[in-house]
């Protein structure tokens, strides 16, 4: 039964998404719990990305223009015209859409090495403007949140009501990725991911459903940024827009296992505590922090490229098969 | 009329820098088939070797040029055999990733061994000028320019005229009827990959003498360098040469008439409607 | 009539790989196409099916002009296809690589695997349903090839060389498979060299050479054509060398 479970379904898996929350109240002090803000902040963001990039195997380095409009449109009507975060952040999913709509449509089209290069430039384009329109953005002085807890400003003090936010964010791009996979729309990406022409003669428009897609995912990272606008409280277009956060989403993605909806959870579970810890640890030696990370990626891209979500099933399915062994060999 | 001129051949002369820096990535990406996000590493690992070689030996740039392209050379070759060769037979995602993560490696490399600080290499020639008529240029700038040209013209003939070169032409046209003719398709490889990085390399030299090192100074390089060759056709040396000339005058003139935050801009555009309109470069034939 | 294909040609650059092809295929009909290598035959396929676009011609498919539809919307209409050099999608399971198929007129998950589910039985695959589809062999890589067309509901499968590098026995099991197939209300149009089997399998039989149509007829009649016989064994070495 219980190798049913692990084997078969995701149940294991979401008990880790969900038991997760534990792990901020356990944690000692703010700067733990800050890790796991980060943590599940950072696995629903990979989660998104993973969303159409990871199912359809076509690579967006630009996907954290997205999370600079969630980030500076909620900023943004919150500092100008006072609005809740909680209404900027939909105001920023109904741009990124808008946005993922226009990049889409001339992008979207574009094969292999075009595509992933175009991402780029969207994403340059949108920083290099965030960085010029100096009137509304402020540039590269970048944007402060002043501190005024409440609910309504998504603004609180400790890190435990983050946590939770973080924590809800991440469960449901879970959810949503879940259900993708068992969907037509999930199918229907993963095979054209595979082989466009064989998926396009089963009868998948392929634009319409990498359109979709893309949309989605550009949504749901856009409401990260938002999140993030409000815990980090402060934006600039290089720290937000820049390409490294975008490296970011894919080297979660990717050290878990691209195309699965745990994968980009569980990359995150294990690299971002790291990453943040190594980041706290060696703050002395600027530059080790980041030349570690790109050696992980490089290390699992070279040994692991599948991740390490089925490197797990494998060692689970491995564990299980000794103790049916042993349970037989003992039943004689 | 004097000041546009003078425009257009400054835009010219960075040009001839950045087709350079262009080549090699249109020679990795037609030959072995990569698209190298690391590349533009390489040009600054080239800048702060030759500050290396300065600051210790107190070697100027030029004097240390043959030295630093052998090194950039064994760099090169390292890369290839450690990392590139094992993943020629990957899927493309898993290679650019592969380059990415090389490239984050190689700045932050830098970043550990030499801060975040600029680099400058002060030389006598550093602010020399020339004057042509009524231009003033910058001499090393000009003698950026015409070594840059001078490389690059010279990779255009060795493909063309030698046999190594006819072979990497073969392999970028059809790799498996080349390797179907006797071509060691491995060793070719290997030979571009060396070949662009030496380049990119050399950009980097002829540039430390008028611009700073500092660990990102490649980013900026491999982006224009990408903008560059997908002008250019992807995988076309001319075309790398003719696309580098023009976005060097691009950025000139958008400097000169909307301000230096909008050059990059500029080129971005340019770019995506390249790739939306002319997908196989602005000279290619669809 | 299911199909009629209308003087369909279509160029690369000057050169026409099928020019002025005709034919007509009835409802339930299993139609045979063959010719020597190079005869345009797989290009007729990617015409009809929307894979390459008609340089001239007309493509009706059960009263709608296809012509100009693209392949998506064609698969919807009722037309799937198997491709020679097969293309699974290598890290699905079996199952899965038919139920991309099996989306094709439904979006409910349990539908899709229903219809997924039949289409493997019909092809004897039912029992590698969760193997990964890159582990499967030639065999059963050429069973899930038409597998995965069944699963889009088709009323009109065009198979392109399911028997090739096929063992004997194995061929005779395709056969029956086909036969199968085709009893369950789908018309077919098949291209395939081993003569043995295209013969017992299609009622009639249309012969492309060089990209024309040169007879189409009974069995029988293809079988004793002069001209045919020239096709064939003029270019019989030809054929070796590719």
């Amino acid at each position: 039964m219980i190798k049913k479970l692990l084997l078969k379904n995701n149940s294991v898996l979401w008990i880790i998404a969900i038991g997760s929350i534990i792990v901020p109240f356990l944690l000692p002090n703010r700067y733990f719990q800050d890790i796991a803000v980060m943590t599940f902040l950072w696995a629903g963001l990979a989660v998104s990305w993973n969303l159409y990039s990871g199912y359809c195997n076509r690579l967006s380095i630009g996907h954290a223009a997205f999370l600079g409009i969630g980030a500076y449109t909620s900023t943004l009507l919150y500092l100008n015209f006072g609005i809740s975060p909680w209404i900027g952040m939909l105001a920023g999913g109904v741009i990124s859409a808008v946005a993922a709509l226009i990049i889409g449509g001339t992008t979207l089209r574009l094969k292999g090495t075009f595509f992933v290069l175009s991402t780029i430039a969207f994403a340059k384009i949108l920083e290099v403007m965030t960085v010029t329109s100096k009137d509304i953005t402020q540039g590269s002085l970048g944007l402060m949140v002043p501190f005024q807890p409440s609910f309504l400003n998504m603004i609180w003090h400790g890190k435990i009501p983050y946590a939770i936010l973080t924590w809800l964010y991440m469960l449901i791009v879970l959810l949503i990725s879940v259900r993708l996979e068992k969907s037509k729309l999930g199918y229907s990406l993963i095979a054209l991911g595979e082989n466009q022409q064989a998926a396009e003669n089963l009868g998948v428009n392929s634009t319409r459903t990498m359109m979709i897609a893309f949309v989605m995912s550009a949504v749901l990272t856009s409401f990260g940024g938002t999140i993030f606008a409000q815990y980090v409280m402060f934006i600039e277009p290089t720290s937000v827009m820049g390409m490294s956060n975008s490296i970011n989403f894919i080297l979660l993605a990717i050290a878990g296992g691209l195309g699965t909806a745990f994968g980009p959870m569980i990359g995150s579970f294990i690299l971002t505590p790291i990453s943040n810890l190594l980041r706290g640890y060696l703050a002395g030696i600027s530059g080790l922090h980041g030349f570690i990370l790109g050696m992980v990626l490089i290390v699992i891209l070279l040994y692991r490229p599948d991740g390490i979500l089925p490197q797990l099933r494998v060692l689970a399915r491995r564990i299980f098969a000794k103790t049916d062994k042993s349970s037989k060999s003992k039943g004689v | 009329m004097e000041q546009i001129l003078q425009v257009l051949i400054s835009g010219i002369l960075s040009g001839g820098i950045y087709a350079l820096a262009s080549v090699g990535l249109a020679l990795i990406f037609g030959v072995v088939g990569l698209v190298n996000f690391a590349h533009g590493e390489y040009l600054m690992l080239a800048m702060y070797f030759a500050y290396w070689l300065y600051n210790m030996a107190g070697m100027d740039p030029y004097q240390s040029l043959l030295i630093n392209l052998a090194i950039m050379a064994v760099v090169g070759y390292i890369t290839f055999k450690v990392i590139m060769e094992r993943v020629l037979d990957s899927d493309h995602s898993i290679q650019m990733l592969l380059t990415l993560a090389l490239s984050m490696v190689l700045q932050n490399l830098a970043l550990m061994l030499w801060k975040a600080d600029y680099r400058n290499i002060r030389i006598d020639i550093t602010n020399d000028t020339m004057n042509l008529g009524f231009l003033t240029l910058n001499t090393p700038r000009v003698l950026a320019f015409i070594i840059a040209i001078g490389a690059s013209v010279l990779l255009y003939l060795y493909l063309q005229k030698t046999f190594t070169g006819a072979a990497m032409r073969a392999i970028s046209q059809n790799g498996k009827a080349a390797q179907l003719m006797g071509i060691n398709i491995k060793k070719t490889y290997g030979l571009a990959f060396v070949i662009g990085t030496t380049l990119v390399g050399l950009a980097g030299l002829l540039l430390s003498p008028i611009y700073p090192a500092y660990p990102t100074v490649g980013a900026s390089f491999s982006t224009l360098a990408f903008i560059v060759v997908v002008l250019g056709g992807l995988s076309s040396v001319p075309g790398a040469i003719v696309g580098g000339l023009l976005i060097g005058v691009i950025e000139s003139f958008a400097g000169y008439f909307a301000g230096a935050a909008y050059q990059q801009a500029a080129y971005f555009l340019l770019f995506i409607l390249v790739l939306i309109f002319k997908p196989n470069g602005l000279f290619g034939r669809s | 009539m299911l199909l009629q294909i209308e003087s369909v040609t279509k160029k690369f650059g000057g050169l026409s790989a099928v020019s002025g092809v005709s034919f007509e295929v009835e409802q339930g009909a299993v139609i045979g196409l063959i010719g020597p290598n190079g005869a345009g035959k797989t290009t007729l396929f990617n015409c009809i099916n929307g894979t390459l676009p008609i340089t001239e011609g007309k493509v009706i498919f059960d009263g709608n002009d296809i012509t100009r539809k693209k392949s998506h919307e064609i698969a919807k209409l009722g037309i799937a296809r198997s491709y020679q050099i097969v293309q699974p999608f290598g890290n699905m399971t079996t199952l899965q690589n038919a139920m991309v198929g099996g989306f094709c007129k439904t979006t409910v998950y349990k539908e899709a695997e229903a219809i997924a589910l039949k289409s493997l039985e019909l092809v004897h695959l039912d029992h590698k349903k969760d193997v990964v589809a890159k582990h499967l062999n030639l065999g059963e890589r050429k069973k899930l090839e038409i597998a995965k067309a069944l699963s889009t509901q088709p009323k009109l499968l065009l198979l392109d060389e399911v028997m090739a590098g096929l063992t004997p026995i194995e061929v005779q099991e395709m056969v029956r498979i086909i036969n199968s197939i085709n009893a369950s209300g789908v018309t077919l149009i098949i291209i395939e060299h081993i003569m043995e089997a295209i013969m017992s399998l299609s009622g009639r039989i249309v012969v492309l050479n060089f990209g024309k149509k040169i007879m189409e007829g009974t069995p029988e009649e293809v079988s004793t054509n002069q001209q045919v016989i020239e096709a064939y064994f003029g270019v019989e070495d030809g054929e070796q060398d590719a």
